[in-house]
């Protein structure tokens, strides 16, 4: 079905009150913008990961956009694709919830739910203090990972559908 | 021992508890055949809720606590605006708002249960260390989970305004009450949801469970008028029975080395149990008569010991919660105002109701102005982690000859059989065996 555009849902993860955990939600705020472009859906998650299944259900492709702890300087951005191959994610999140991204994606590929190509940004995270702000480190990687997240994206949407 | 077994010390540990909400640690420590040590760790760093409530109004408390918990936020607000209204002299134990209450409450029941029973317990019976392992070759469990889980969400989002930290819920009602066609649309869900739950007490019952028994006080809510949810005094099977306002001064919260929460006991009793097996014993016949009788062909009596046969418990309250809000959609009759006015008045307010994984009391003191003076927040899991731990104790002293590695492993599903929610109970787990020589 090549040449027909394709469906992108592009999802800001983190926890809007633990410091540098909210950067997803922060990248999912500026891209509002890209909601208003056909064929794409861009959407903030806060908490349990399980819903992010709900979230791509139906979508060719998802972008993710999450805080990472991997070791890299802060404000690191790091570029996963998920789409074959388990996401080397951490196995749970510095939230603690029960489920994570990388449990999501595994499950939704168990139950052959996963979208056709899955992407994942991280920008490594510093402080994730309750109630704190962005790190200046994190806070400078905003406009990076956004138009990196904006860019994979719409090309996307432009990719030939696989055969 | 001829064997040398009584001077060696095995110790058994889990650093990272998997499969439970939060942070938190295992540690068995073993000398011989004598267990000498079991501490279930909550590590998590505390998060100062009750500090933070201070100096806030008292109309915020429900969507401040709401927070601490993405699992069981309902309960939060629930608990909260049950304590505020008692502080202000009002409660709202009938009517459109308390059944609105009952029912955004149920939709938490079937949300939590439902993650729990297929996706965090069941791997500990069908022998994965995970639910992606586990969904692999059992998909249709996992599906089954998920479809339950969808429909609880929607239940909160409907009432709720959305399924993460509902915003609809205020001291006094709600902010829009939802019309009748509106809660209509959730009986397709339900009716399918309530189906699938009957089939989960089935496929529960058939499931391997290890031999035990625990005696800890079951403590839970009594609702003369149905199974404990939203309001009802605290009762016991030791014959506690006590107005939430007592709380306070039946049960004592206890700072410990190893754990960032505080440990909750019954003054001069000890350890106690809330959560799914304290409501189905207490509350066996408030049951509805489909969850009583899905639980009898499961070969559940009134009474059900053995903790890790919670799995059954908890499908058998997925039956009920669908039945629960089923019977709410069909009778709901709009409120004439959404809320009931609230006029804050200098004093004290509780407020305890039954969270999915145990009891959750709340106690503020407000000002005139409903300024909060002081906030203090018990969940399930801080009451429930002395009786988490003797759990352990028996569980280990009944499996000694195991190798350290399925010690372990029942060790951890022991400690799941409790659905502990360590962000809560820090408003935060860690598992450690070991064995000194």
């Amino acid at each position: 079905m090549s040449g027909r555009s394709r469906s992108v849902v592009v999802i800001g993860v983190g926890n809007a009150f633990r410091g540098d955990d909210a950067v997803g939600l922060e990248v999912a705020r500026r891209l509002a913008d890209l909601g208003r472009q056909p064929q794409i859906e861009v959407r903030a998650h806060e908490d349990e990961g399980l819903g992010l299944l709900d979230l791509w259900d139906g979508a060719d492709a998802v972008v993710l956009v999450d805080c990472a702890r991997s070791g890299a300087a802060p404000g690191t951005l790091q570029r996963i694709d998920a789409t074959s191959r388990a996401a080397p994610l951490p196995p749970r999140r510095a939230r603690g919830h029960a489920v994570g991204v990388a449990e999501a994606i595994e499950l939704s590929r168990a139950l052959e739910t996963l979208p056709r190509a899955v992407i994942a940004y991280g920008v490594e995270g510093a402080c994730f203090e309750a109630g704190a702000e962005l790190s200046e480190a994190v806070a400078g990687a905003v406009a990076l990972a956004s138009d990196a997240v904006r860019r994979e994206a719409l090309a996307l949407v432009c990719a030939p559908q696989p055969g | 021992m001829s064997d040398g077994r009584a001077s060696r010390t095995r110790t058994i540990r889990t650093d990272y508890l998997a499969r439970v909400e939060g942070e938190g640690a295992m540690y068995v420590e073993l000398e011989g055949d004598e267990v000498r040590d079991v501490k279930l760790r909550i590590y998590e760093p505390p998060r100062f809720f009750e500090a933070l409530l201070r100096g806030r109004a008292f109309t915020e408390a429900p969507d401040i606590t709401s927070r601490i918990c993405g699992i069981c936020p309902i309960a939060y607000q629930m608990s909260a605006v049950r304590a505020m209204e008692d502080a202000c002299g009002i409660a709202i134990d009938s009517g459109p708002i308390r059944d609105l209450r009952r029912l955004i409450y149920c939709g938490e029941w079937i949300e939590s249960h439902s993650l729990h029973v297929y996706l965090l317990h069941a791997p500990d019976f069908l022998g994965y260390p995970g639910f992606v392992e586990m969904a692999r070759d059992h998909p249709l469990i996992a599906q089954q989970g998920l479809q339950m889980k969808k429909a609880g969400n929607t239940v909160m989002t409907l009432v709720g305004g959305r399924e993460i930290h509902p915003v609809n819920v205020r001291v006094g009602g709600f902010y829009r009450a939802p019309s009748r066609r509106e809660l209509r649309t959730l009986v397709e869900p339900l009716e399918r949801a309530r189906d699938t739950a009957l089939a989960t007490v089935r496929w529960a019952a058939e499931l391997p469970f290890p031999d035990a028994r625990n005696e800890p006080e079951l403590v839970a809510l009594d609702d003369p008028g149905g199974y404990p949810i939203d309001l009802g005094r605290i009762v016991s099977d030791r014959g506690l029975d006590i107005a939430p306002a007592d709380f306070d001064s039946h049960v004592v919260e206890e700072q410990v080395e190893h754990s960032n929460a505080l440990h909750a006991r019954m003054r001069a009793r000890g350890s106690y149990l809330t959560g799914p097996l304290a409501r189905y014993n207490l509350a066996f016949e408030h049951l509805s008569e489909l969850a009583q009788a899905a639980a009898r062909e499961a070969g559940l009596g009134p009474t059900c010991r053995n903790p890790f046969q919670s799995i059954i418990v908890r499908a058998v309250e997925l039956v009920q919660a669908c039945d629960d809000a089923l019977g709410i959609i069909s009778g709901y009759e709009e409120p004439d105002r959404p809320a009931v006015e609230v006029t804050p008045r200098r004093a004290v307010g509780h407020g305890a109701t039954e969270a999915p994984r145990g009891m959750l009391y709340h106690r503020y003191e407000i000002d005139t102005d409903g300024t909060i003076l002081a906030a203090t927040i018990v969940p399930p899991t801080s009451q429930n982690q002395l009786a988490i731990e003797a759990d352990l104790r028996g569980v280990v002293q009944r499996n000694l000859g195991l190798p350290d590695e399925e010690l372990k492993l029942i060790c951890e599903q022991a400690i799941r059989n409790h659905d502990p929610c360590i962000s809560c109970a820090t408003h935060f787990l860690e598992i450690f065996i070991s064995e000194r020589s």
